[in-house]
């Protein structure tokens, strides 16, 4: 069965692409654009994993962790964060959220974004 | 009485009155006074030996001569026979005597007028006294006293010239006290009405001045602390923050105080201010200390502001970026179906066009980051090849390729532990790795060097480029600075770059430095001090 991948996203043409080279790689993607659509997604399904984005309307990406950490069932889900903000206290507050990597997308590519979530969960 | 009796008795008066007479002669003869006796007519009747040898004239040479041809002042003689006759009391004057051999001596002469029984005028005694000695006395005294009085005046003169200095002296006095207490005023009203906060600790440490904003920056009244020693402020709460952090400063601590000593604190109602001590010198020596207090809430507010702006600016440009960074390595990578040689080659122009603006984003938040003193972030206790090896290894190729030789001289035991932050040091090794390959030509020569040294590790990367020409080599690390050579050579480039290693190794406690020769090449060098334990390590840590 393949791993599921959950990628909260704001930015349109990144969430597709995205989505795009995972399902070639074989995981099972849905996506939501943004916080609280994501929430719903995860409540409907729990994923393995969740790219999740920072800034995004409705509801950012650290609001989607807090809400997270509130419930035992989904406190445990890897979340790797794809922003293309990254101050010093952002990564703190994500670090003490919970969250396993933070990477800066115009510093990756989709196949080295790929390569984390390999890294995470395997194929 | 009979005849006989009668000339007895006669007899007897007439031998008496000789005796009498010759009593009077021999007196008279004898008397070491000078006398004479004139008639009325001032005609000398008799001399006495004094007066002979006084005048030079024997007696019968007087005798029966007016008494004027004895003196010099003959007028003046008359009033004084006039005045003996009226009088009949003793008169005194001062003439002078022309002796026989025609000398002239002051003398002293004094009268005295005889009278009859019926009160008439007979003649007179006169007396004369030498006076020459009390004269010459008198004259030596006049010209002491003379002489004096022209010293006097000489030194009244003195003394009213230097009067005259005196007050001179007092009247520029007066003028100079006017203007230093003009300054002073002028001093005392620009501490006073300042903007920023003021006091003024004296030589031994005691506060002098506190000027009413510091005063209000703090709530407190100048006679709640003023006069009062540095040590004994901490005792009033209401100053207590300031004191403990400027006692660190070595204007108090006693150490050394060269330059100025700053430091921030908050104080209510999240006000922000930012304290600078500065040693009050008059030549070498100290007199005392000035503690300057000025607002810095607004300069903070504004700095957030713009660390929130420049986080934000990041965030807007990075997203397109990114988008049309993954679409083009979706389609250079084949995803989205094969492209034509064409297209992919223009893909990959346009690919590299882009990476080019992720750095300079790249660049520009660092330099935000850097002037916001938080640029050293988390450094890890790891060994120093770690950092270096990936670097090396992803350059290796990438120098190659481009025409130019890659030499490393690296220990082969595993380098010593150094305290990082892994991704800036390696933007530090990429900055200058890229420099050398950029700026030295085809058939050039890249050299990496690591030396281990006594507590530290010193990396140098030497190239055969292009240079620095001298006269530019001093603004090198400074923002946004680019060489007028490259410039030439080269469009693209933020002249970010060195500006941010010289920060990263400073914030490292490392140092930074190159030498240069126009079209020879360049060699950086930067240091990174060794931590050996993990005490070292903490102790690194609490130093940042």
């Amino acid at each position: 069965m393949s791993k599921k991948v959950l990628i909260i996203e704001d930015e349109e043409i990144l969430l597709e692409l995205l989505e795009k080279k995972l399902v070639q790689e074989g995981y099972d993607v849905k996506v939501a654009k943004d916080g609280v659509e994501g929430l719903e997604k995860i409540e409907e399904r729990k994923p393995d994993i969740i790219l999740l984005d920072i800034v995004m309307p409705r509801m950012g990406g650290f609001e989607v962790m807090k809400e997270l950490q509130k419930k035992e069932e989904f406190s445990d889900i890897p979340i790797i964060i794809i922003s293309n903000s990254g101050q010093p206290v952002e990564l703190d507050l994500a670090q003490k959220l919970g969250a396993r990597d933070w990477l800066i997308k115009t510093d990756f590519d989709p196949k080295e974004v790929i390569d984390k979530v390999i890294n995470q969960i395997g194929k | 009485m009979s005849e006989e009796l009668l000339k007895k008795n006669l007899e007897r008066v007439k031998e008496d009155l000789d005796d009498l007479q010759r009593y009077v002669d021999e007196l008279t003869i004898f008397l070491p006074l000078p006398f004479c006796t004139v008639n009325p007519l001032n005609i000398i009747l008799g001399a006495n030996k004094s007066f002979q040898e006084i005048s030079g004239y024997n007696e019968m040479e007087v005798i029966g001569n007016g008494i004027d041809f004895l003196f010099l002042e003959k007028r003046e003689l008359g009033s004084f026979k006039k005045e003996v006759a009226s009088k009949k009391t003793r008169i005194t004057k001062e003439v002078t005597l022309i002796r026989k051999d025609k000398k002239r001596i002051p003398v002293s002469i004094s009268a005295l007028a005889r009278t009859d029984n019926n009160d008439d005028f007979l003649g007179y005694f006169l007396t004369l006294s030498d006076i020459s000695e009390s004269k010459k006395f008198q004259e030596k005294l006049e010209e002491k006293v003379k002489e004096k009085t022209r010293a006097l005046e000489g030194k009244t003169k003195e003394l009213s010239d230097s009067q005259a200095a005196i007050l001179n002296i007092l009247e520029d006095t007066e003028e100079s006290r006017q203007k230093a207490e003009e300054e002073r005023n002028k001093t005392a009203a620009i501490i006073h009405n300042f903007t920023d906060g003021i006091l003024v600790f004296n030589k031994k440490n005691i506060l002098e001045i506190i000027n009413p904003k510091a005063e209000s920056l703090f709530h407190l009244e100048s006679s709640e602390i003023s006069g009062k020693r540095f040590k004994s402020l901490k005792a009033n709460k209401k100053i207590k923050p300031l004191i403990k952090e400027i006692a660190e400063s070595p204007d108090f601590n006693g150490k050394s105080s060269e330059g100025s000593f700053r430091r921030e604190i908050e104080i209510d109602e999240g006000k922000t201010i930012e304290i600078t001590t500065v040693p009050i010198l008059r030549g070498d020596e100290k007199t005392g200390t000035l503690v300057v207090l000025h607002d810095i809430t607004r300069e903070k507010m504004v700095e957030e502001m713009k660390s929130e702006f420049v986080s934000i600016a990041a965030h807007q440009l990075r997203t397109p970026i990114s988008a049309m960074k993954w679409t083009m390595t979706m389609l250079l990578d084949g995803d989205l179906g094969d492209l034509n040689d064409e297209q992919k080659d223009l893909v990959e122009k346009t690919y590299a066009s882009n990476e080019r603006m992720v750095n300079l984003i790249n660049d520009l938040l660092n330099v935000s980051r850097i002037e916001e003193g938080r640029y050293l972030y988390k450094p890890a206790h790891i060994s120093f090849s770690k950092v270096l090896n990936p670097v090396v290894k992803s350059y290796r190729d990438e120098i190659k390729r481009r025409g130019i030789k890659f030499r490393t001289k690296i220990p082969k035991r595993s380098l010593p532990r150094v305290a990082v932050d892994t991704e800036k040091i390696t933007l530090v090794l990429q900055n200058l790795l890229d420099n050398a390959m950029k700026y030295t030509p085809k058939g050039g020569q890249v050299t990496l060097d690591v030396k281990v040294k006594n507590k530290e590790i010193e990396v140098s990367i030497r190239d055969t480029g292009v240079g620095i020409p001298k006269d530019q080599q001093q603004r090198l690390f400074s923002k946004f600075f680019r060489a007028a050579n490259v410039i030439r050579m080269e469009t693209e480039g933020s002249g970010l770059g060195l500006f941010i290693c010289k920060n990263i190794i400073k914030a490292h406690k490392g140092e930074i430095s190159f030498e240069s020769k126009e079209n020879q090449g360049s060699v950086f060098h930067f240091t990174l001090p060794t931590i050996a334990t993990k005490k070292e390590f903490d102790d690194f840590l609490k130093t940042l």
